[in-house]
């Protein structure tokens, strides 16, 4: 006769202990059976219930010391009893326990802020500083939290940091809409990328800041842009920035460019907005530090600086125009358009920051007060000619105290950061090294796919990694951040300064010699690089699963010999 | 003594349970009655004085039709002699009383 159906309670609290004892730990298993064989014996199905909710207490102990015994033994073992004798695969010596802890400790010394900032510098500095999918991401997240915060200052920072040039315009322009006196905004991405050209931009920056020289030479190079874009692409971030020096202004967009300089010549004042972009970009990332770095470099960059060759043949071109015009008997105007040119140069090194603008200013102020000078030792003016010379030889000595101060100490800058960087690289690169090995042994040891008995050496040496792997990698992580110290220390100066102070040596200076990692680093982070490391762990899950499958069939098929 | 054990008020109840009847063995449902403890307390005592030493288990040989068969306990030789020397301790130091009597 059927045994009855048990009460409904009774029946759920016996098939939940049912259940339990399925994976109940193997060691202590008979336990969970002597649970579910007395629970059988309840009358009550509430006292049942009661019994089977205690049993989970007994099942969820059990597993923690289950756990317990497994942190105790070292990585690959099992509670189950070793064989006897020496045919065994072999262990490491620490324990899954030591391991822990010490990859806990890597762990929270490169979670910390400091390190986790180290480790996004030096990461984005392998992938050459170029923006990747993910630092996109965070950036239109940003602009959506600005822009419902109605946060113009901060849309202007996103739209410098934005490499995507619609979407950079887009910020710029409700950037403008909320605050109209970040006009400015418009240069920073003028031809960036080289090939684009944003001309309502340059349309409204004119319009907010016609008396500067710098928008006119903006709106000059926009004329030639048919021109720059029929050119090979620049060979690197410096030369996309300079553009190319010997490209001359076709005939057909001559005029243009010309009426262009011309204003620029004659404008009041010179002024490439390079101080606001960096104040804004010091802004922007001490604000919202989770701006990836890469997008932070993007706006480091992202004022746009005159083609200095261009400038210096326009200045050529006013100067050969002086000269013929005093051939033909008119001084005055020959005298006043040197001095224009003199003048030009010099507003040009007064509101030219960057070097690269000094350079170019110099230059001009140099060729245009030369040519005064001939002009009036020429005209038999000993005097203005001796004040001419004068002020050549302040412009000669100026450039001088330029070169040496700006350019040799961020020449010095560069050797002492340089020395560092080499350091921080070769750390981050053995860390990483080691830690895919570490990693590879534990994981090998503990899923135990390979048959070790049979590869003794491959055994010793992931026992050696898994033992020596761990305190390594916190060795290698603490000299990489002891290493990346001065950049830590770079960066927070940076961040930390109240205004922008021009004495100040420049970030780029100081970071830049990061960017010169190993290649074959850099080629881990470009995409065929990252293709290969896909392509190499695709194999190798397809060799551990074939390796997988063949060893079931080979077992099965012994066994069905064997039976 | 065998090793060494963390000894609770629950521990000593079931101590004074199984001295009941030393020789005979008595079931897990059993035992909770008898003490008035919970499953959930009463398995880990069981299971901590088995691994000491102090406790026996075997299962049932002839289990009821259609039903596992039940685990049983009761105290080792050297198990019993313990248990008295720590419920008498536990009564002397007023740790503890007894509730089925003198033991």
């Amino acid at each position: 006769m059927p045994s009855p159906r048990p009460p409904l309670a009774k029946a759920v609290a016996l098939k939940s202990l049912e259940l339990a004892v399925r994976f109940w730990p193997e060691e202590s298993r008979h336990w969970g059976q002597a649970l579910l064989a007395e629970t059988h014996e309840i009358a009550q199905p509430l006292d049942a219930l009661f019994w089977v909710l205690g049993g989970a207490t007994v099942f969820l102990r059990s597993h923690l010391s289950h756990l317990f015994m497994l942190l105790k033994l070292p990585p690959g073992r099992t509670t189950a009893p070793l064989p006897t004798g020496n045919s065994g695969p072999r262990f490491p010596h620490n324990s899954r326990l030591v391991t822990a802890i010490v990859l806990l400790a890597i762990s929270a010394l490169l979670l910390l802020p400091s390190g986790r900032e180290a480790t996004r510098i030096v990461s984005s500095s392998w992938n050459d500083f170029n923006a990747t999918r993910s630092d996109v991401r965070v950036v239109e997240r940003l602009a959506a939290k600005a822009e419902q915060d109605r946060d113009a200052r901060q849309l202007a920072f996103l739209s410098q940091c934005e490499p995507d040039p619609d979407l950079s315009e887009k910020f710029a322009n409700r950037a403008v809409a909320l605050d109209p006196t970040l006009f400015w905004i418009y240069a920073s991405r003028f031809r960036r990328p080289e090939t684009h050209v944003n001309r309502e931009g340059l349309r409204r920056l004119q319009e907010s800041d016609p008396d500067n020289a710098y928008v006119h030479i903006l709106a000059a190079e926009a004329a030639m842009t048919p021109d720059f874009i029929r050119l090979p692409a620049a060979p690197d971030k410096l030369a996309a920035r300079i553009g190319p020096i010997d490209a001359s202004p076709s005939h057909e967009y001559w005029p243009e460019w010309y009426r262009q300089m011309e204003q620029a010549l004659h404008a009041s004042h010179y002024d490439s907005y390079s101080q606001r972009h960096r104040e804004l970009s010091r802004e922007g990332w001490l604000k919202t530090p989770e701006v990836p770095f890469s997008l932070v470099v993007y706006s480091f960059w992202s004022p746009f600086l005159p083609n200095l060759g261009q400038i210096k043949r326009y200045v050529d071109k006013k100067i050969s125009e002086a000269q013929e015009e005093a051939a033909a008997g008119h001084s005055q105007q020959a005298e006043q358009t040197l001095q224009d040119v003199a003048l030009f140069g010099q507003r040009m090194t007064d509101g030219g920051h960057t070097d690269f603008e000094q350079l170019g200013a110099f230059e001009v102020a140099r060729r245009g007060q030369e040519a005064l000078r001939n002009f009036y030792i020429q005209s038999g003016r000993q005097d203005e000619a001796r004040a001419a010379a004068a002020r050549l030889q302040q412009i000669e000595m100026a450039k001088e105290d330029w070169r040496n101060k700006g350019i040799a100490r961020g020449q010095s800058t560069w050797g002492v950061f340089r020395k560092r960087a080499v350091l921080v690289q070769w750390t981050a690169c053995f860390a990483l090294m080691i830690a895919a090995l570490t990693l590879l042994s534990l994981v090998l040891l503990e899923f135990r796919t390979i048959p070790w008995r049979r590869f003794r050496r491959a055994n010793w040496l992931a026992c050696r990694l898994a033992d020596f792997g761990p305190p390594a990698i916190l060795v290698l992580a603490s000299a990489f951040l002891y290493a990346y110290r001065p950049f830590a220390l770079a960066v927070e100066t940076y961040r930390s300064t109240v205004a922008y102070n021009a004495d100040a040596p420049d970030l780029i200076w100081q970071l830049g010699p990061l960017g010169l990692a190993h290649p074959s680093i850099r080629y881990l982070f470009q995409p065929s690089g990252q293709a290969a490391l896909w392509l190499l762990f695709t194999i190798a899950l397809s060799v551990c699963a074939a390796a997988i499958v063949i060893r079931a069939i080979w077992h099965h098929v012994a066994h069905a010999r064997h039976a | 003594m065998g090793l060494r054990l963390r000894i609770s008020r629950q521990t000593l109840n079931l101590l004074e349970a199984l001295l009941l009847q030393p020789s005979s063995w008595h079931h897990g449902y059993v035992l909770s009655q008898t003490t008035g403890l919970a499953s959930g307390t009463l398995y880990p005592i069981l299971m901590r004085l088995e691994k000491s030493g102090w406790l026996e288990t075997r299962w049932e040989d002839t289990p009821a039709p259609g039903r596992p068969p039940r685990h049983l306990y009761r105290l080792s030789g050297n198990g019993r002699e313990w248990a008295r020397e720590e419920l008498r301790a536990a009564q002397e130091i007023k740790f503890w009383k007894p509730a089925q009597g003198k033991v």
